[in-house]
């Protein structure tokens, strides 16, 4: 039917270039991007209106920039990781993959401190005004997705040395693709709540 | 675990039959895509059952006028369990269901992309629907009603503050739907996976039946739809639990963001769910028919174009609460669009019957039901697409017949001829033609007369959710008419069911291709050994059994 | 699956395939995942309770994605049980026509052109207002009744009560109702005239009038019987439901007569500048 008023363009071939599990993993991370996308709506929507409480002025404006440098480092460690299995060079892969988890938890440290001096010293907790409502449920989520990713990075390094993982397994690639999507939504935050809401 | 539990299933009609623990424990432990869409059936037609039953007390209080059957509080309950259930549990399980039997098989592989984590997805769906009931054996138990949600489907704010939401009901709304969304994302990373890298030798994404197209635009909108709606509950939780203040229009929040946030994901689901009845219908007609699909091309364009357009329709739900006039306007100027290409499909579904040698069997009978009564509840969707239209019978019982001629006229008409269309195909058996028909005439008039009057007693400003009304308005008659309808498509469903256990084990031998079909999944056996295929065919057009069964006019030489 | 069109690709000869391994772990994790839930609503001990079961689930699972873990070989099901090829059919098939627009599909052969359809609205309008003001004037109300009662549908200075004012002329009125009336006329004349060829016609060349001018008219009329309250309440108080059948009637058989006794044109395909028609595709039904 391919010749009649409507031509056929909605094909290609079926050799695709994506693995099974590259586009799988393609498709969570969008609907990934979809959930940051909605928490980041909810703050954007209370952004500014807040009269009473600490405002996001309170915000250390050092610290988050110290975290999104380890962030972006670790972007390249996991990258260098992968560099590494490609050539299979185990001790490279396991230490790159252990230095990245390394900068993960330096950030959750510095998210960890952030929140003891909001909390502690600003009074600021989830309940106390719109501001601490939408500010501790996107960079609480945000941190969780940090968490589960150095997880992921520990459970990668373990099996790589017991040998439970095959040398050309794409599990790595995938969850370094995560790590970049955590990275990015990270990026946004410092975007848009600690450069434009002060 | 033996060497090959799952073939247990295919060698019962032999004389080895294990004990019924084992085979529970297969079912249990199963990754076979094609026993997961059995289970996700099984489950819809049991939540449909509870489902079906509190929308029967429903319209036994409606009955007439001051009706006391049941108490206020219990009618709130029972629409709210009865809107998320059969939207929830009943529809979208059956989808999934559908998907995961269907298109491995008509793609031509062995199983999903990742078979472990489609198992996750049907456990997901079917705990959240528990969690949801749970809630019916909490606060004073089943006796005193329990404490089920009593917030309608939707849940606006502030109804779900704690304020107004006292005790745990609306907790089980929010984690069940939430459980169950979690299992439908798994189901649609699986499903993309699936169809994007794992079709048949020379299938191209072009050549693939039109309900393997629509269930992957459908996987999509799954994927953009259901996290704002998890990200939304999580707010929702956060405002129960921590005291956050999203919703809390005291200190600030937006009841109407929750509003948006709810349907931004509330419009897509609603072609979440007719997405996969259109892919049936596109399936059912040409067979019995027997002619190619009219406008193949367009059909998946329309399909891409319907996805587009519903991520940006979402604040026609809201005309009533007050938006600015731009707003309105561009809201629904957007859902006037959505009808363009819905209608293409109606024309090419029509176009397709046009001059075919119609066959109506069962699944076409439900396939034509579908036509007509989905164009009905398409049409007063146009109707309360117009602002002022809508003013007037928003949250009337106008609104209520037009969603139920679209996902029920629509997409469980469709969900049917499915049903009748590849029983054959997942049991070995025929499902039985005479109460086939006897149970879809049965539901055909049921359903007009419990629908079609709703049209007129919400023109007479019966608004939707009250639990009773007073005599003197003309609303009886109505309402009766309603009621009726309703036992009368209770009893279609009675035929229904009685025609599945009878044919399950008295039905006609089916053979591998009992309709004469011409896609895959009719290439092997019925039911399908696990591993679906012994040698994965080779595919050349969009109709790979036609080329086969037809060697001196085959479709490739077109297409 | 033997044919020449099928050639095996890629599959072992050993009749033995590799399948994912069943494994319980998926619904403990979703148990888990449940009971953290459930916590919620509950109590705290029970998502406690909870992040266990998840935890020794997510080891579980993890442990079958071992290299050979979790896959199990399957044999083949024995000969008797597999799928049969696929079989030339019998079936005498319509062969497609040669410069078909599409592959295989069907058009009406011959229509009515548009410009039937237009005129024939036309035509069915002007009879259609002619009972409608014969009814003005037997009923002793005055030609301008029954056109002011249908701008009453856009115009709100009629009430149910001024019986008079439905009865005195007034231009915008006048104005309203003639556009309506024409364009609604136009449209029902244009779907008349595209609709109407297609609908069964057995071997009377009547049939069309009586699609058109009997069954239309009665379900249109029944569903305006419905809804008039609402559409238009000045009628609806007012409307002398006989003659207002009886004007639907009017315009239903003079339009569809209309439609009926024009010449059908074939449908011309601009594809390849030929002039085509189309074919059915398999003409023996007898399944």
């Amino acid at each position: 039917m391919s010749s009649g008023a409507f031509t056929d363009s909605i094909g290609h071939d079926s050799t695709s270039t994506w693995s099974t599990a590259q586009v799988g993993m393609l498709a969570f991370l969008c609907s990934e991007a979809a959930f940051f996308a909605t928490l980041l709506i909810g703050y954007l929507t209370y952004a500014g209106v807040e009269m009473a409480g600490p405002t996001p002025k309170s915000l250390s404006l050092p610290l988050a920039i110290t975290n999104t440098v380890f962030l972006l480092l670790s972007s390249v460690t996991i990258v260098l990781s992968l560099k590494s299995q490609s050539r299979t060079d185990r001790s490279g892969f396991t230490l790159w993959m252990l230095v990245t988890a390394g900068l993960g938890m330096s950030f959750l440290v510095g998210t960890g401190f952030e929140w003891y001096r909001l909390i502690y010293h600003d009074g600021l907790t989830i309940s106390r005004n719109l501001f601490g409502t939408t500010f501790f449920t996107l960079v609480g989520f945000h941190a969780t997705h940090v968490t589960v990713g150095i997880l992921a990075m520990i459970v990668l390094v373990i099996r790589r040395s017991k040998g439970w993982m095959a040398v050309d397994s794409e599990a790595p690639e995938l969850v370094s693709w995560y790590w970049h999507l955590v990275d990015g939504v990270w990026l946004l935050i410092l975007v848009l709540v600690y450069l434009m809401g002060r | 675990m033996t060497a090959a539990p799952q073939s247990h299933a295919h060698d019962s009609d032999s004389s080895f039959r294990p004990p019924l623990t084992a085979r529970l424990h297969d079912w249990v432990t199963t990754v076979d895509h094609k026993r997961i869409g059995l289970m996700y059936v099984i489950m819809s037609l049991l939540f449909l059952v509870v489902g079906g039953i509190e929308a029967m007390l429903i319209r036994f209080q409606l009955w007439t006028a001051n009706n006391t059957l049941v108490s206020a509080d219990t009618f709130n309950q029972l629409f709210t369990m009865h809107g998320t259930t059969m939207i929830f549990f009943v529809v979208m399980p059956m989808i999934a269901g559908f998907a995961n039997y269907l298109v491995p098989l008509m793609i031509g592989c062995r199983d999903v992309a990742f078979p472990r984590l489609n198992a996750l997805g049907f456990w997901l769906s079917l705990f959240g629907g528990c969690i949801l009931y749970l809630s019916y054996f909490t606060g004073k138990g089943l006796y005193g009603g329990g404490a089920a949600p009593d917030v309608g489907w939707f849940a606006y704010a502030p109804l779900t503050s704690p304020a107004y939401a006292r005790g745990g009901s609306v907790d089980y709304w929010i984690l069940g739907t939430m459980v169950s969304g979690i299992g439908g994302i798994t189901f649609a990373v699986n499903l993309i996976a699936t169809i994007v890298t794992m079709r048949a030798p020379g299938m191209r994404l072009g050549q693939v039946p039109l309900f393997v197209w629509m269930m992957l635009i459908d996987a999509w909108l799954i994927l953009f739809a259901f996290p704002p709606l998890t990200a939304a509950q999580v707010m929702l939780l956060m405002d129960r639990h921590l005291g956050a203040h999203f919703f809390d229009t005291q200190a600030g929040g937006s009841a109407v963001l929750w509003q948006h946030l709810f349907w931004f994901f509330g419009h897509p689901e609603v072609y979440i769910m007719a997405l996969p009845a259109f892919g049936i219908i596109s399936e059912v007609v040409p067979v019995f028919s027997r002619k190619v699909i009219f406008g193949y091309t367009s059909m998946a364009m329309a399909t891409a174009a319907i996805g587009f357009i519903s991520m940006g329709v979402w604040a026609h739900h809201m005309f009533t609460v007050g938006m600015s006039d731009a707003l309105d306007a561009i809201f629904s100027a957007a859902s006037f669009l959505i009808a363009v290409p819905t209608g293409i499909k109606i024309f090419n579904w029509t176009a397709t019957l046009y001059g075919g040698r119609l066959r109506l069997k069962t699944p076409m009978l439900f396939a034509l039901g579908f036509l007509t009564m989905f164009l009905i509840g398409g049409l007063t969707g146009i109707m309360l697409a117009a602002v002022p239209v809508d003013w007037q019978v928003s949250d009337s019982y106008f609104l209520v017949a037009h969603f139920h001629y679209v996902l029920f006229g629509g997409s469980l008409f469709a969900l049917m001829a499915g049903f009748y269309y590849w029983f054959p195909k997942a049991t070995g058996r025929m499902l039985g033609e005479e109460l086939g028909r006897l149970h879809f005439w049965l539901l055909f008039v049921g359903f007009n007369v419990l629908f079609g009057p709703m049209h007129v007693s919400g023109v007479l400003g019966m608004p939707r959710r009250v639990y009773t009304y007073q005599p003197g308005q003309g609303w009886e008659v109505w309402n009766q008419l309603s009621t009726i309808g309703g036992v009368i498509m209770g009893i279609g469903f009675l035929c229904f069911f009685g025609n599945v256990m009878h044919s399950l084990f008295r039905g006609k031998s089916a053979g591998s291709d009992p309709w004469d079909a011409w896609t895959l999944e009719w290439a092997t056996t019925s039911p399908p050994a696990v591993y679906n295929f012994e040698v994965v065919p080779e595919v050349r057009s969009r109709r790979p059994l036609w080329d086969l069964k037809h060697p001196e006019d085959p479709d490739w030489k077109h297409e | 699956m033997q044919s020449p069109d099928n050639i095996a690709t890629g599959n072992s000869h050993r009749e033995r395939l590799k399948m994912p391994r069943p494994t319980a772990w998926p619904m403990v994790l979703a148990a888990g995942v449940a009971l953290i839930a459930t916590g919620i609503a509950t109590s705290l001990a029970v998502s406690a309770a909870g992040l266990a079961v998840f935890g020794i689930a997510l080891a579980g699972w993890l442990s079958e994605l071992r290299p050979g873990r979790g896959e199990v070989e399957v044999p083949w099901v024995p000969v008797a049980r597999r799928a049969q090829p696929v079989a030339v059919s019998q079936r005498a098939v319509a062969a497609p026509r040669e410069g078909l627009p599409g592959h295989r599909v069907y058009f009406p052969e011959h229509v009515h052109p548009y410009s039937s359809g237009v005129v024939g609205g036309l035509v069915g309008g002007v009879a259609m207002a002619a009972v409608a003001l014969a009814y003005g004037m037997f009923s002793g109300r005055g030609v301008w009744y029954p056109i002011n009662m249908l701008s009453a549908v856009i115009l709100t200075r009629y009430n149910a009560e001024n019986v008079q004012a439905i009865e005195q002329f007034d231009l915008t009125s006048l104005l309203v109702a003639t556009a309506l009336h024409l364009v609604i006329s136009l449209l029902v004349g244009l779907f008349y005239g595209i609709l109407l060829p297609t609908l069964p016609t057995g071997a009377m060349r009547i049939a069309p009038v009586i699609w058109g001018g009997i069954i239309a008219p009665l379900l249109w009329s029944s569903v305006l019987y419905g809804f008039m309250e609402v559409i238009n309440p000045v009628m609806s108080q007012h409307v002398a439901w006989p003659w207002f059948i009886a004007s639907q009637f009017a315009y239903g058989i003079v339009a569809g007569w209309y439609v009926a006794t024009t010449e059908q044109v074939p449908v011309t395909q601009t594809e390849g500048g030929r002039s085509v028609t189309g074919t059915r595709e398999e003409a023996d039904p007898d399944v």
